[in-house]
């Protein structure tokens, strides 16, 4: 299965972990998620020159939300397709382990 | 040759589909795959590093962005010509493969080769293929292609030929071999020499960015070896496996025979495979955590690696630091509005999610099934939509910005909402409590990995929802013409809510809140909104309740929910408590040696120093501040409610570490048990995590992070407080500072004002400065003492909610 096939697939069926305690469910997928987070994060800073890691730094640190909407629509107009991918990639890595 | 078979491949690949394309690389991949198994634990077994390094350049193959390998001629060119000496090692393998696996390789193999339109283009592959593998194209005349490959895949060539197909094995010995052909390619030795793989300690081998050709989205990390760990308890599952199949084979070869003796032996059978089943399942599971655990780190430290790396090649860049922020970053509620629009076409719990999540909750939602991905049927009506500001509210109310947390047991129990209701019950439900029991029961659903599709207690409660909904609507329902006014209903509504947002604010201000208490409060208005006040402001709404008080104009209320929604987009926290993170060794705690700090072990004040009178104004001390939030008493009865929430959103150590918390007037009260089975075992304990609690976020996120000093410093905090509650002055405090603040109350901690205890800790904070100058103090080696994982643990939880 490929990564794209992945993306709606809910993860605790992929990976079957519906016997796994609801404690430890729960710890793995916040990991998971937070994993995700940096791939997601990495993809972006690798994609942005290093004028925009700089802007985009300096709009979370003054919690300028409204323009950060707009930087990233401007500067990352794929960012939906990063988070699709790494979603896709990240249950397949996980899936592919395990199997 | 060389040159010919490129033009070959050029010339016809081009007239190759999509789609075969596809299914020669899925064959490809799939063939690999499996012989790559076998050949990872070969290496493995025989420690031969060529090997490992080979297995890793076929599995970073593996793990390059299949989809644009295989849809590119030029991508599945590059698959199979500059890995195939990899390969063939590889392919080897399957010839050692049991009967089972090679049967079903054969299968797949077979499904994948009648799948594909065969045609001179497909038969030009497999000939390409088996030229390269070393087998003389001409050798198959008069053969059937796929035959050949299978022929090839199986092992049944004769002697002789094997002999010769072992010949380009050895030439293209792991690396070299790859290189060599690269460079006789001529165009790929580029490649190579950015081919730079290295075996590291963790297991982890990764290759450097450019190793491979850049594609647009080339993972550029790394393929993972599963640790030794791992390895040994898959063998051992293996085995037991094993053991299943032959036990269960004996108990039918028994069911054909009688007997007492065999009855006897049946029921031992019986038994056994009763436990291996129990065993495997057990293990399995221990097993799929370790190894997801595993990933996981893995993957994290690599990636923390390729930020390390960018650093290094930049040293002036921003780069670490903006991936330091990526958590903060995904605390936005920055949800395009496209995104918005996907996450409610999906029940219910889209449509809440849409109006309020953050992106972290969004991708949660999404690794549930749900999310940014897939549209869905929209299963509440449609007229939940024009109540998108109220649902902003509730979203905060039922902690829906940490969806995984929502969708737990044990966080629904610790708000009662995981009683399954009857349809009596549901429908007395509020509007508010239909809410959270809604998106508790349908996070809850795919968090167990089914979905609400068709499920009646779903339907039930959304039922009752859109019921409540419509009744409301029935107020606004033109008398002369039947017509129903949604307008007139929606601005009703954001009126009625703009009108509570706006009271508190100017309750805030008339008390000059300093700007971090300002975003606080608007956590206050997103949980007011959410559910104390909101179910006020609903039952207005509905007329369920009194006609609201007074309020400025319409056109002033809504004109200001600009300020109001300044506020909420300012607030960055998840939503409601932590559950308490993992258990953690507090047996560890309990061996800190305070005799690691001189002036605790002797017990002496001679070495105190001075306390600097400006860093500790008695006034503060004996005259508390007002409470900010006494204006807020006027603004609402739900006071209580609204503060505790508050205090647990931004104190969330102190909850996760069991604290008891309340509201008693207008102070918050902490309770801790310290006994055996309580909280803690040791006051120490508690106190080690109020005073990180009190911690400065400022100082954690200052240059040097979190670091043995600043955990001594904490250390330094919990001695002090230890002593005063003991009744005994310590550096510099008297212990009449924490009268009616902390106390120990038989097996209990009190802290009867958690306010005034910051602001005593604070000043101590200060004072230890001159304690913990530097990592020489006795209070560092105390930290060092402490369980690395417990400083880790509560530092994660610190800054969970962090604000800056």
């Amino acid at each position: 299965m490929v990564w794209r096939d992945l993306i709606s697939k809910n993860i605790i069926t992929h990976l079957k972990l519906q016997n796994l305690e609801e404690s430890q469910r729960l710890m793995l997928l916040t990991d998971i998620a937070d994993l995700l987070q940096k791939q997601i994060m990495v993809r972006l800073i690798e994609f942005l020159n290093e004028e925009e890691i700089g802007e985009l730094l300096h709009l979370l640190e003054h919690n300028d939300d409204k323009a950060l909407s707009i930087f990233l629509d401007e500067k990352v107009p794929h960012l939906e397709e990063i988070i699709f991918e790494e979603l896709g990639t990240i249950k397949k890595d996980l899936g592919d382990f395990l199997n | 040759m060389v040159e010919n078979i490129n033009n070959l491949v050029l010339k016809n690949q081009v007239n190759l589909s999509q789609e075969q394309i596809r299914q020669l690389a899925d064959g490809f991949f799939s063939i690999t795959k499996r012989a790559l198994d076998k050949y990872r634990k070969s290496a493995e077994d025989k420690q031969d590093k060529k090997g490992l390094r080979e297995v890793a350049v076929l599995e970073n193959l593996l793990n390059l962005n299949y989809e644009e390998l295989g849809d590119s001629v030029d991508g599945l060119k590059r698959l199979y010509e500059g890995c195939y000496p990899a390969i063939l090692r590889a392919l080897r393998y399957a010839n050692t493969w049991n009967t089972e696996e090679h049967a079903k390789l054969y299968a797949q193999l077979e499904e994948v080769l009648s799948s594909a339109q065969r045609g001179p283009d497909f038969d030009y592959f497999v000939r390409y293929f088996l030229e390269k593998s070393g087998q003389p194209v001409n050798k198959y005349q008069g053969e059937s292609i796929e035959q050949a490959l299978f022929s090839y895949i199986k092992g049944q060539k004769s002697e002789v030929e094997n002999k010769k197909s072992e010949k380009p094995e050895k030439r293209h010995d792991a690396l070299l071999a790859l290189q060599e052909e690269h460079v006789s390619l001529g165009e790929k030795a580029e490649i190579i020499d950015g081919l730079d793989l290295e075996l590291t300690s963790g297991n982890l081998i990764k290759h450097r960015e450019n190793a491979l050709p850049k594609l647009r989205s080339l993972p550029k990390n790394e393929r993972l070896i599963p640790s030794d760990e791992i390895m040994i308890n898959r063998n051992r599952l293996e085995k037991m496996r094993v053991e299943l199949f032959e036990k269960q084979e004996d108990l039918a070869k028994i069911g054909l025979l009688s007997g007492i003796f065999q009855s006897k032996k049946k029921k031992n059978l019986i038994k056994e495979i009763a436990d291996l089943q129990k065993n495997i399942g057990d293990l399995e599971a221990k097993n799929k955590i370790n190894e997801i655990r595993f990933v996981l780190k893995e993957r994290s430290a690599a990636f923390d690696l390729r930020v390390d790396n960018a650093q290094e090649e930049k040293p002036k860049s921003p780069v670490k630091k903006l991936f330091a922020f990526y958590e903060k970053f995904f605390m936005k509620k920055i949800l395009p509005e496209k995104w918005r629009a996907k996450l409610e076409k999906q029940g219910f719990l889209g449509k809440l999610l849409a109006n309020a999540c953050t992106l972290n909750t969004a991708i949660s939602f999404s690794l549930l099934g749900g999310g940014l991905a897939v549209g869905g049927a929209s299963i509440v009506g449609a007229s939940i939509l024009s109540g998108r500001r109220f649902l902003s509210g509730t979203a905060t109310g039922v902690g829906s910005y940490n969806l995984l947390k929502l969708g737990s047991k044990t966080y629904a129990q610790t708000h009662g909402w995981d009683k399954h209701l009857s349809e009596t019950e549901i429908k007395g439900l509020s509007l508010d409590q239909t809410i959270k029991y809604l998106a508790h029961y349908e996070a809850n659903v795919l968090f167990e990995g089914r979905k609400v599709d068709g499920d009646p207690y779903y339907n039930s409660l959304t039922e009752h929802f859109s019921s409540i909904l419509d009744e409301s609507k029935a107020a606004f329902i033109d008398e002369k013409n039947l017509e129903f006014d949604e307008l007139a209903w929606k601005n009703y509504g954001i009126e009625k809510v703009a009108e509570i947002d706006l009271n508190l604010q100017k309750a805030l201000k008339a008390k000059n809140i300093k700007e971090n208490r300002l975003k606080g409060a608007a956590v206050l208005i997103g949980i007011t909104v959410g559910s104390g006040l909101f179910q006020k402001a609903i039952s207005h709404l509905f007329n369920w309740g009194e006609a609201p008080a007074a309020a400025g104009s319409q056109a002033e209320a809504v004109s200001d929910m600009g300020g109001t929604e300044t506020l909420l987009a300012e607030q960055e926290i998840p939503g409601l408590p932590e559950l308490p993170p993992a258990e953690l060794d507090l047996m560890a705690e309990n061996q800190v040696d305070q005799s690691l700090i001189p002036e605790l072990a002797g017990d002496s004040l001679s070495v105190t120093p001075e306390v600097p009178a400006d860093l500790f104004p008695a006034e503060d001390i004996y005259n508390p501040p007002q409470p900010a939030m006494d204006s807020i008493v006027e603004a609402s009865g739900q006071t209580a409610e609204m503060l505790k929430h508050l205090f647990i959103e931004n104190h969330p150590i102190i909850e996760s570490a069991g604290g008891d918390i309340s509201v008693v007037g207008d102070k918050i009260k902490v309770v801790f048990d310290i006994y055996t089975g309580g909280d803690f075992e040791l006051k120490q304990q508690a106190l080690r995590r109020v005073m990180m609690d009190v911690f400065p976020v400022k100082e954690v996120l200052d240059a040097d992070g979190f670091s043995f000093v600043d955990a001594g410093r904490v250390e330094s905090n919990v001695a002090t407080f230890t002593k005063l509650l003991e009744a005994r002055p310590f550096h510099g405090f008297d212990p009449s500072v924490v009268k009616d603040i902390i106390k120990m109350e038989g097996n209990q901690l009190v802290i009867s004002d958690y306010a005034r205890l910051e602001k005593i800790s604070a000043k101590a904070l200060e004072v230890s400065k001159t304690w913990v100058p530097d990592m020489s103090s006795g209070f560092v080696r105390v930290a060092k003492n402490t369980n690395e994982k417990i400083w880790e643990s509560l530092l994660d939880t610190k800054l969970q909610n962090i604000k800056t």
